[in-house]
């Protein structure tokens, strides 16, 4: 019990010192305008760069929003799943 | 159906007939998933694309309760709003009856949350197609699955007006 406590603080450390992107996937229901909006809302971006993004996951299919530490990565995230987008977190490559 | 701002603290929408009035007051009674874990799994994502990473189980723990708790307090809201329906023209001589409905700005978010709700619901349960969605709407409607389908491009409607009202807003300010 105890050896596991220690290698899931262990883990933690390590995920927290690494970069962490928020990346948006695309979704056929969500209004185009509406994610431009929750991203300038989310994120604090301009309209042109939100739309930007907004553009990328229309095409591509998905979008990095965002990349840094881990716990605010799971901050933003949890902010676009209040605006039900489809949003994830996954480690910087 | 129009969307109006009569003023500052106020959004109108006016000349709602019988059919569009059902449609309204189906708004949250739409973003209810029931049994049908697909819908329930889109309203409730997965942080991460792992299924075996941690993150998942602690966020079903912590935050979809919170999640939750937003999702209703915004349908809560609309629900609110749509009891007070106004009767601005009588049904006369084969007419319909029309109504206005006002919605303070400041629960905009709060309505295109719940429709955002709605319309994922509707489109989830009914397994529409990405084809499906994005195609011209049809005129004809044969069936509850046609029907679903024009409630998502009315509320998406809806969504379209109340955020053209949130830009004018930022614009002003």
């Amino acid at each position: 019990m105890g050896d596991t406590v220690v290698e899931k603080e262990t883990r933690q450390k390590t995920e927290f010192g690494i970069p962490w992107s928020v990346v948006v996937h695309n979704d056929p229901v969500n209004l185009m305008s509406y994610v431009t909006m929750v991203f300038q809302k989310v994120f604090g971006y301009s309209r042109v760069r939100a739309e930007q993004h907004m553009m990328e996951v229309h095409h591509k299919g998905r979008s990095i929003l965002w990349t840094g530490n881990r716990e605010p990565a799971e901050h933003y995230v949890r902010e676009l799943h209040g605006y039900l987008l489809l949003a994830t977190i996954e480690k910087s490559r | 159906m129009e969307i109006i701002r009569t003023n500052e603290e106020t959004v109108e929408i006016r000349n709602i007939d019988t059919f569009f009035i059902e449609l309204l007051r189906q708004i949250p009674d739409e973003t209810d998933p029931g049994d049908d874990k697909i819908a329930r799994g889109r309203l409730f994502t997965k942080p991460h694309d792992d299924p075996e990473d941690e993150l998942n189980e602690e966020w079903e723990t912590y935050v979809e309760p919170e999640l939750r708790h937003l999702f209703q307090s915004a349908t809560e809201t609309v629900s609110q709003d749509l009891k007070r329906f106004e009767k601005t023209k009588k049904g006369e001589a084969g007419e319909d009856a029309e109504y206005s409905l006002s919605i303070p700005v400041g629960h905009i978010e709060r309505w295109l949350n719940t429709l955002n709700q709605a319309r994922l619901c509707l489109a989830m349960r009914n397994r529409f197609t990405d084809e499906e969605l994005a195609a011209d709407f049809s005129p004809i409607i044969n069936s509850k699955r046609d029907m679903q389908l024009l409630q998502i491009h009315i509320y998406g409607f809806l969504q379209e007006a109340f955020l053209r009202e949130l830009d004018r807003d930022a614009e002003t300010d």
